[in-house]
């Protein structure tokens, strides 16, 4: 019992072991806070980079593509294994190319990836109609305007002509406008929305939250060049804005255009081939298997059947080394905080000698005195542990109201919006994770306590009492 | 087994309680060892009230630990009654500590962070499991209380060590020593550290306990004036019993028994 009333004694009167619950308790709150925006950033970042994949995509090795695209669906609805698995499939065609539109009289042109789809097959393979801006086409996705674009299209006086520059001497006559494709009526396309925005540091709201500044309209008319399929000839269309495609990753947000398949196909002449078939999966864990029989089946194709997954290989295995450094580093703070804890008992055990020769004095047994010190270093374990896991706990669900209190006071952003394109720092706290860290720091801070404890009780009785 | 006092073949004579046979002790350090104790005999009767004198270094403090178990010497025994204790394993030498030895230092050697009466409850919190204390508090307590009162404490229950004079931390000292109302009580110059009036009172109440409880007391001293209101007086000199200085007979009768009814701290007998 004696143990009990003393470690309490020695928690309460001791303010080194203050000291040590703070150290252990910051120590718990890092690793739970960092763990969970982590785990956050990484789960967001997954799920972004799964985004606009498929489960399983049958690719062409060239932007030639490859030819039949139907016919290739077909067989794969025949198979009666595939058939199981897969539950929606979409041809898509995939090219480089260049955006040009004018913003304030200047031309701006950008480097996409233009993808050619059928949106509402797009929209069945998953990652896509949910990131549509427009909360109507994210229930039924198309490429068509709505009424004000189609009035903001009708109120633009004839689009001006943009204004190429000159490779050439400018005394020679320009070259003539792009083929004006007149009478046809431009395409949709949808954009993303990094394209037609831009964040302005200078648009803030009262409580900070930045603005972004819109370049394109929806109705905006802009050019996209690129490349026909087989001799690589340059080939341009006139494109109007229907909306945009946000899914927060800004590898995509800035870079992908969509617009209808078929139009796509006569622009680059290559009716009827397609770059890659999207492939949803109804357990993404049958994806093995599913791979190793398209592989089977199309083993005479120059296709290239893999998961998003192996596409996505090198950034995922990124992430999870950078998780697993993290936390190694990050309980190397932990052990530091044990370090602390061995220095600091060892200072209690030396302040405390007389006393343990008068417990031991009283009858007080070796295994006694250790378990004081054992205890000791468990309760501050616990208490470390428990108040940091509050602590921790506390500082992620409000690291967004941290975020600005900070980056305010700093005037700096600490969470550069731009760069990652989430509105809010993602968290995502992980029950197992957080006990697991105060399993963690309870057992370093017994185990930290063990050599003093020891050390106490090897002290011979008498040298201790003798002891100045 | 045996309740105090016993017939021997040599008529009522009470056993030794406590006995140190031939004992010995070195102490090595860095190569130098020190003979302490050169091979002791001595032995306390029941009920005695014993001082031990002797120069500064001539090994008191060694012998005391040694009879009280809180070390073991290099050769030679020690019993209690017909006990051998020195060679018991741990265990049972912190139980005999805890039950029936109690110990007064000179620098009183309370725990700084508990109460008076937290103080002179901690060998039955020592004794006591987390299990078995709910139900042995009340009445651990309610003795703590009555043997403070009974230093005269009964006003400084719940103050700790810092705030109390000297004479007071030693008569909680005390009070601690026998709460487990052990048999022998191993006092160390209990007044080294006193004025002569805080002095006087605390062997005033070792006498008391003494003759009233039969608490068996042995003394380190260095005031000769105190030492001769003992029984007995023992000298040690140059790591043995001085037999030159020993009194014939010891100052009071060896064969005295407890006062009747206060056999609280009757030796009770060995196992
Ligand atoms: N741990 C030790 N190592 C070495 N020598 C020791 C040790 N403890 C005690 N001694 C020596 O043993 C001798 C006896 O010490 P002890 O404390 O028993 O003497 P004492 O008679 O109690 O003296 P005092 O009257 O000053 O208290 C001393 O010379 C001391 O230096
Ligand atoms: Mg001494």
């Amino acid at each position: 019992m004696y143990k009990l009333v003393l470690c309490w004694r020695y928690l309460k009167t001791r303010y080194l072991a203050l000291v040590c619950v703070i150290s252990v308790m910051l120590g718990v709150a890092t690793l739970i806070v960092v763990n969970s925006v982590m785990g956050g950033f990484s789960a967001k970042l997954r799920d972004r980079l799964h985004g606009l994949l498929s489960d399983v995509m049958i690719e062409a090795y060239d932007y030639d593509g490859f030819a039949d695209p139907a016919g290739k669906m077909e067989m794969i609805r025949k198979d009666p294994y595939l058939a199981s698995q897969v539950v929606a499939m979409a041809p898509t065609l995939e090219i480089f190319a260049m955006l040009q539109f004018s913003y304030r009289d200047m031309p701006i042109t950008k480097p996409i990836r233009l993808v050619g789809i059928d949106p509402a097959d797009r929209a069945k393979v998953g990652g896509f109609a949910e990131h549509l801006v427009d909360p109507k086409r994210k229930a039924n996705p198309t490429f068509e305007l709505d009424e004000a674009a189609r009035t903001r299209m009708a109120q633009a006086k004839k689009p001006e002509p943009l204004v190429f520059q000159p490779i050439l001497n400018a005394d020679e006559p320009p070259p003539p406008d792009p083929v004006d494709s007149r009478p046809h009526e431009p395409v949709s396309a949808i954009l993303g929305y990094a394209i037609a925005h831009f964040r302005d540091r200078e648009a803030r709201d009262e409580d900070g939250t930045l603005h972004d500044r819109r370049t394109l309209q929806p109705g905006d008319e802009v050019v996209l060049t690129t490349v026909s399929s087989a001799k690589m000839a340059p080939v341009f269309d006139r494109f109007v804005i229907a909306d945009y495609f946000k899914s927060e990753m800004s590898e995509y947000d800035s870079q992908y255009v969509f617009v209808p398949l078929d139009h796509l196909q006569k622009l680059r002449t290559m009716e009827g081939k397609v770059t890659s078939i999207q492939i949803r999966l109804k357990d993404f864990d049958e994806a093995p298997k599913v791979v190793a029989r398209l592989k089977e089946m199309f083993r005479r194709q120059p296709v290239e059947v893999q998961t998003w997954e192996d596409k996505q290989g090198n950034v995922l295995a990124a992430i999870r080394t950078e998780k697993g450094i993290l936390n190694i580093l990050l309980f190397m703070i932990i052990g530091v905080a044990g370090f602390g804890i061995l220095a600091i008992f060892s200072m209690i055990v030396g302040e405390k000698t007389r006393d343990i020769g008068i417990l031991k004095s009283l009858g007080a047994s070796n295994w006694g005195v250790m378990q004081i010190f054992l205890g000791y270093g468990l309760l501050l374990g616990v208490v470390g542990g428990g108040l940091g896991s509050l602590l921790g706990l506390a500082i992620t669900t409000n690291i967004n109201e941290i975020e600005h209190l900070l980056a305010r006071a700093t005037g700096q952003d600490i969470f550069p919006r731009d760069v990652y394109y989430f509105d809010r720092i993602p968290t995502d706290i992980q029950p197992l994770a957080v006990l697991l860290v105060n399993v963690g720091a309870v057992a370093i801070a017994v185990l930290f306590s063990i050599l003093p404890a020891l050390r106490a009780s090897l002290l011979h009785p008498v040298r201790a009492l003798r002891f100045e | 087994m045996q309740t105090g006092y016993i017939e021997t073949t040599s008529g009522v004579v009470p056993p030794p309680i406590l006995r140190a046979e031939n004992v010995r002790k070195t102490y090595r350090r860095n190569g130098i060892s020190t003979e302490v104790l050169k091979g002791v005999d001595f032995s306390v009767n029941h009920g005695e009230f014993v001082s031990i004198v002797g120069a500064s270094g001539s090994g008191k403090s060694t012998l005391l630990h040694l009879m009280g178990t809180l070390d073991s010497p290099d050769a030679g025994a020690i019993w209690l009654g017909d006990r051998r204790i020195d060679n018991l394993p741990g265990r049972e030498r912190d139980k005999l500590r805890n039950g029936r030895f109690g110990f007064i230092f000179q620098f009183y050697h309370l725990l700084p962070e508990l109460t008076a009466v937290e103080n002179v409850l901690a060998p039955e919190l020592v004794a006591s499991s987390v299990w078995q204390w709910p139900f042995r508090k009340k009445a651990a307590t309610r003795r703590a209380e009555e043997l403070l009162e009974r230093v005269g404490l009964g006003h400084r229950k719940h103050h700790r060590p810092r705030e109390m004079s000297g004479g007071e931390m030693q008569r909680t000292a005390i009070a601690r020593a026998i709460m487990t109302r052990p048999g022998i009580l191993f006092a160390d110059e209990p007044t080294g550290n006193l004025d002569e009036a805080a002095g006087a009172e605390i062997m005033a109440l070792l006498r008391e306990l003494n003759r009233a409880d039969g608490l068996t007391v042995l003394m380190v001293t260095h005031n000769m004036e105190m030492a001769n209101t003992t029984d007995r007086i023992v000298r040690l000199a140059s790591g043995r019993i001085d037999p030159t200085r020993q009194p014939v007979q010891p100052v009071h009768s060896l064969s005295r028994p407890p006062e009747s009814g206060r056999m609280e701290y009757a030796y009770r007998g060995v196992g």
